[in-house]
């Protein structure tokens, strides 16, 4: 406890901290200037007050249960910005070059024990931390977007290999859990390199986007499409068993290659070559699925390309 | 349990009777709280080594997903002092239950999950350290609760790098509250420096004995 | 009035500190057990007037204790002493047979009410 001192309440309203004091019927005793400062009650207005009655918007039976753990356990009580932005409205410092309109804030709730060492107020601290928030906040956002970057590929925007291969190993296990079916659908642009070396690799890129572009609008939004090598593609579809498979790698190869790519004046005829394979069981691994769909899809090249083959045909 | 350089017999055994009477104690507190009837288990005290810390921990709890809070805990901050962390770790919370316990009235969010953890780490801490800190004579000051991670594996709950100390006084505490389906566990750790003067407090309280 | 009494708790520092605070010359026998099991062997073979019971016991706790004594009619005369002190553990613990609970820590006034109350010294 602190020797006494003459000018305490003056001290009280230069922290740079809201103070303020209840008892156990939320009666406010003390208000200090920082918090009169940022609201339209003064000290003299407040002092005898009843807390609910100036400040209607608090959350009143959140309040009431924090207060009644400081009375009945004697310990302190807390509010963090991360979970509750605020809890009293006020402006803050930072109104032009801030982006938020209000104040975070950090609140401690402390018993402060009377006589008969029981509860008898409890002094609430609010505490500015918004340039604290803003920092975290503007953080959390970059690091998301960098995820999102490295796991993208940077010329179709589809998913790139080793993020797909994430996705499909997640599924895989899902699918091992609780038995529910996945299908697998790998395909590869057909003479691409003669495209590449007749029209130019930017008419090569335009291709692969508008590829892309064809297959995800046939597509569900579970479904998960990456690239998987330079031209070369891998979709797995949840929920879905070998025929549906089988129809959505035909309509796909329908789509992609029925009308040609247009780049600049050129009209360029593309076709695709597909190979696909289905989960059995629980024990699927998502390597062997993989294996799986690439000795379909090489099945596919060897018999002349621009069709579809089930691994279930495939002499193995 | 391993006693390790640390505690005599005696030393143990007084340690693991305070720390029955200060959970009854924060039984008590806790159970006036919730009005609901609040089972603890009988501490159990062991000391933890920093390398084996992982592996202790996922024998102490064993469940594949966890969520944990952290508060920090101390006597006063000069040195010789009692300074250590207490960790809740809730391995199967249904938040609809947890929100019925604690009469909650507003509609549950993610942060909203959050806060009930801290919240709920918050009241059982605060019962705890008064409930020790009482037969100890001492005073326990906490620091806010903060979450360590919410639905992560034991492993990822711990930057290896953070961990500064050699051996740990580890005190864990298992809480049930039957009618709301919900339970939790407290590990109180101190890290070697607060357990010499642990020794000192327990010496001192053996001796008016 | 002499008797024997037995006290039964799983820590030693428990034990001792309730033999320090019996009354002077009030028990002329007090043995030690460290659980439940041991207590009811303890029971089932000797006489013993007053039984000093601990809750939370590894090998059989209190309430079992309590409990096999009020299925076998045992009758001894049981002081809960623990630091369980809500109020649905007392409630059990008098419903099982036990005449009174005190909670830990003990003092040597709260035993001198406790054993007047029951008039036990």
């Amino acid at each position: 406890m602190i020797k006494q001192f003459p000018y305490i309440n003056n001290v009280i309203d230069c922290l740079d901290s809201g103070v303020f004091v209840i008892d156990k019927n939320f009666t406010v005793h003390l208000w200090n200037d920082y918090m009169a400062i940022r609201c339209q009650f003064t000290s003299d207005d407040i002092v005898g007050s009843s807390l609910f009655d100036c400040f209607p918007e608090l959350p009143q039976q959140w309040f009431k249960r924090n207060i009644k753990s400081v009375f009945l356990l004697k310990s302190p009580s807390y509010s963090a910005w991360e979970q509750r932005a605020y809890l009293f409205k006020f402006p803050h410092g930072r109104s032009v070059t801030g982006g938020v309109e209000f104040m975070y804030q950090n609140c401690c709730f402390t018993p402060i024990l009377g006589q008969d060492n029981n509860v008898e107020y409890v002094c609430v601290t609010v505490k500015d931390v918004t340039d604290i928030a803003i920092a975290t906040l503007k953080l959390q956002n970059t690091v998301t977007e960098l995820e999102r970057i490295n796991s993208i590929d940077g010329l179709t925007q589809v998913y790139n290999r080793s993020h797909w291969e994430k996705c499909f190993r997640n599924e895989v296990d899902r699918v091992n859990r609780y038995e529910h079916p996945v299908s697998l659908i790998m395909f590869d642009m057909d003479f691409f390199k003669k495209i590449n070396d007749k029209y130019g690799h930017l008419c090569g890129d335009e291709v692969l986007r508008e590829t892309t572009r064809r297959c995800t609008n046939s597509l569900r939004s579970v479904d998960v499409l990456g690239r998987y090598g330079g031209e070369e593609f891998c979709i797995f579809l949840p929920e879905v068993e070998l025929t549906g498979a089988a129809y959505l790698a035909e309509k796909l190869r329908h789509i992609i290659s029925d009308t040609p790519v247009y780049y600049n004046s050129l009209a360029v005829s593309i076709s695709v070559s597909i190979g696909f394979t289905c989960s059995r069981s629980t024990t699927n691994n998502y390597e062997q699925l993989i294996s799986e769909a690439d000795t379909a899809l090489y099945a596919a090249k060897n018999n002349g390309r621009a069709q579809c083959i089930s691994f279930f045909d495939c002499d193995v | 349990m391993n006693s390790g350089p640390y505690f005599t017999e005696d030393q143990r055994d007084y340690l693991q009777e305070i720390c029955n009477i200060g959970m009854g104690q924060a039984g008590q507190s806790l159970s006036v709280l919730f009005e609901q009837y609040v089972t603890l288990s009988v501490p159990s005290i062991e000391i933890i080594s920093e390398k084996n810390l992982i592996t202790t921990l996922k024998r102490l709890i064993p469940a594949e997903k966890i969520s944990a809070v952290r508060q920090g805990f101390y006597t006063h901050v000069a040195d010789p002092n009692i300074c250590g962390e207490s960790i809740t770790i809730f391995s199967k919370t249904d938040f609809v239950q947890l929100a019925q316990l604690i009469d909650l009235d507003e509609e549950v969010t993610f942060e909203v999950e959050q806060e009930m953890l801290l919240e709920i780490s918050n009241i059982i801490n605060g019962a705890c350290f008064s409930g020790i800190a009482e037969q100890l004579s001492e005073r326990l000051f906490s620091t806010p609760p903060s979450i360590m991670g919410q639905a992560i594996i034991i492993d990822h709950l711990f930057n290896k790098d953070n961990l500064i100390w050699d051996h740990a006084l580890s005190i864990k505490i298992h809480y049930i509250i039957d009618k709301h389906s919900f339970q939790c566990d407290v590990l109180l750790l101190m890290p070697d420096s607060s357990v010499q003067y642990l020794v000192n407090i327990l010496n001192r309280l053996i001796d008016e004995l | 009035m002499t008797i024997s009494i037995l006290i039964c708790d799983d820590s030693n520092m428990a034990r001792k500190h309730l033999k320090s605070i019996l009354p002077q010359g009030w028990a002329e026998n007090s043995q030690i057990v460290k659980n439940g099991q041991e207590a009811l062997d303890v029971l089932r073979t000797e006489h013993i007037d007053l039984l000093f019971l601990d809750l939370t016991m590894p090998v059989l706790d209190g309430f079992s204790v309590l409990e096999i004594m009020q299925s076998e009619g045992m009758g001894v005369n049981t002081i809960v002493v623990s630091a369980d002190i809500q109020n649905e553990a007392k409630k059990t613990v008098e419903a099982s047979g036990a005449l009174d609970f005190i909670r830990k820590p003990i003092s040597a006034g709260k035993l001198i009410n406790v054993l007047n109350k029951h008039n036990l010294l």
